[in-house]
């Protein structure tokens, strides 16, 4: 990952290097660590705690502060995000376990099939998720898939495509350049693609015509 | 897939949400904090492992105390003490724990935080002789000691005279952190930003991308959303700081010269103490105090104290003007 305005890189050849920069006290990697993950995890929560901002926040920051006191005993079983995102979860089942607000909130990506598909992003699902969810919840996953993406190739794609900005404004962004970018929105646009297939079991144009696009 | 393709799939689904800006400063800002502290704890195992090594080759039987001693889990360490309780004063010890109510003398520990409610007003001794105020509606994270997180209202600090002075205290706020070089600032979090008001001394502020900034006394910095920093001159005194006094806590007269009574209330005031021609400072200083402030203002002890001797005292503009009374 890279963190946005220096070109620094973190992750090129894994999580483990931005664990060994967060654990030697490198300031830059622990803004690569808070930018590559905060966003993320903030919209992995906030649905789940209802849409209370003021949880989201409690909780994300019980999140991060466990997971970053957990670094030194990560074992890279898994991806880093997939494993803060399992911490946030069971910060928010005790978030509301201590507050008693009633029913646990389920969402697609709750049950244990689907869980698994989005998080290892390798089964795919048989069932046309955009059908069987609706068009609201469909746009919700494919924005998740976007958050289940490598870090910085979310934000990439989105300034591309989204926003509009040139590949060498991305790259400026970044403090890359833009052969660099270049090559990262493709690397994005790949596991963009295959992150989609494992979960929706569609193509991009299915998907986005069954979203009415 | 091609690039029409991806453009209409990431359109119809939208943008992704942005956590509002202050949750991201705020949670940033805690998250800094508990990881510098996590480093410093780190460094200490470290240190302690390397101190276990090297006795162990020494001193067996000592080194089976040093573990007996290490090996239970360590209680949070002590930021300081609450010295002025006022009004709704409360803490609690992680987001799970509910909120329990402070008195004066209660220890503060690392891990808590603490809250004043709208009528709440208090006063941390740290360590070191540093006094930090807490006005109404603030909520601070003593982080560890040497290490608050302003999550919302306003502190001031006043790190004291002499040796005390150098006493370590930073404090994170959403728009980077700030430390002191002997001083006496307010730091209050704003809808606009972070306002950084100094009394006195020199006061550094360090965003979260590395850039520093200095404010001196008579100085305030606003710290805005967005990172720009907007200086002007303050006063030292007057109805905006008239909470820090309100928060002080009381002084032990007893035994104290009057001198020293004198420069403490200049302090707290914010104004300097200016004697009269034909006062020496020595004069003031064979008056020796004896009896209680509690319950009192600075500004109402000093008329309290004084009226007790033969001196007067009368502000004007930047000064505490000390006098002799006249006789009649």
């Amino acid at each position: 990952m890279i963190v946005p305005g220096t070109g620094v890189q973190y992750g090129m050849t894994g999580d483990q290097q931005l664990i060994r920069g967060m654990l030697a006290g490198d300031e830059r990697a622990f803004e690569a660590f808070f930018n590559a993950y905060f966003a993320r995890v903030y919209r992995f929560a906030l649905p789940r705690l209802n849409g209370d901002v003021e949880a989201a926040k409690d909780v994300v920051q019980a999140t991060l502060g466990k997971a970053m006191r957990g670094l030194a005993g990560f074992r890279g079983d898994s991806g880093l995000f997939t494993w803060i995102c399992r911490i946030c979860r069971n910060e928010v089942v005790e978030y509301l376990r201590a507050r008693n607000r009633g029913a646990h909130v389920v969402l697609m990506d709750d049950h244990a099939g689907l869980r698994a598909a989005v998080e290892s992003i390798e089964a795919p699902e048989e069932f046309d998720l955009v059908k069987s969810c609706g068009r609201e919840e469909a746009a919700r996953l494919v924005r998740a898939v976007l958050d289940r993406l490598p870090a910085n190739y979310g934000d990439a794609l989105e300034w591309k495509y989204l926003e509009g900005h040139s590949v060498e404004a991305i790259g400026q962004r970044l403090g890359i350049g833009t052969i660099a970018a270049q090559s990262l929105l493709a690397r994005a646009r790949v596991a963009f693609r295959e992150g989609l297939e494992s979960v929706f079991g569609a193509e991009a144009a299915d998907i986005a015509s069954g979203l009415g696009a | 897939m091609n690039d029409q393709d991806l453009e209409r799939l990431l359109k119809s689904a939208g943008l992704r949400e942005r956590p509002p800006a202050e949750v991201e400063h705020a949670v940033r800002a805690r998250l800094h904090a508990e990881w510098t502290a996590m480093l410093q704890s780190n460094r200490e195992r470290r240190y302690r492992r390397g101190g276990f090594a090297l006795a162990a080759g020494l001193l067996a039987a000592a080194v089976g105390l040093w573990i007996a001693g290490s090996g239970t889990s360590a209680p949070p360490a002590a930021v300081g003490t609450l010295a002025v309780a006022s009004g709704e004063v409360r803490e609690k010890a992680g987001w799970l724990s509910g909120w329990r109510a402070m008195d004066g003398g209660d220890v503060v520990l690392a891990g808590r935080t603490l809250e004043t409610g709208p009528d709440g007003r208090a006063a941390l001794a740290l360590p070191g002789g540093v006094s930090v105020r807490v006005d109404r509606g603030t909520r601070v994270a003593l982080v560890e000691p040497g290490v608050l997180t302003l999550v919302r209202g306003a502190l001031y600090v006043d790190s004291g005279a002499g040796q005390a002075r150098l006493a370590r205290l930073r404090i994170e706020t959403p728009a980077g952190s700030v430390r002191h070089v002997g001083t006496q600032y307010e730091l209050r979090l704003l809808d606009s930003g972070v306002r950084l008001r100094v009394r006195e001394g020199r006061v550094e502020f360090r965003s979260p991308d590395g850039a520093m900034e200095q404010g001196a006394g008579g100085e305030q910095l606003m710290i805005l959303g967005d990172g720009r920093v907007q200086r002007e001159a303050t006063t030292r005194h007057g109805p905006s700081w008239d909470w820090v006094a309100d928060a002080a806590p009381a002084i032990d007269l007893e035994g104290m010269t009057l001198s020293r009574f004198l420069a403490w209330a200049g302090r707290e005031l914010g104004r300097e103490v200016a004697y009269a021609p034909e006062l020496a400072e020595t004069d003031l200083a064979a008056v020796v105090l004896h009896g209680s402030t509690q319950g009192l203002t600075p500004g109402e002890a000093l008329q309290a104290v004084l009226a007790t001797t033969s001196f007067s005292a009368a502000i004007a503009g930047e000064e505490i003007r000390i006098a002799r009374r006249d006789p009649s």
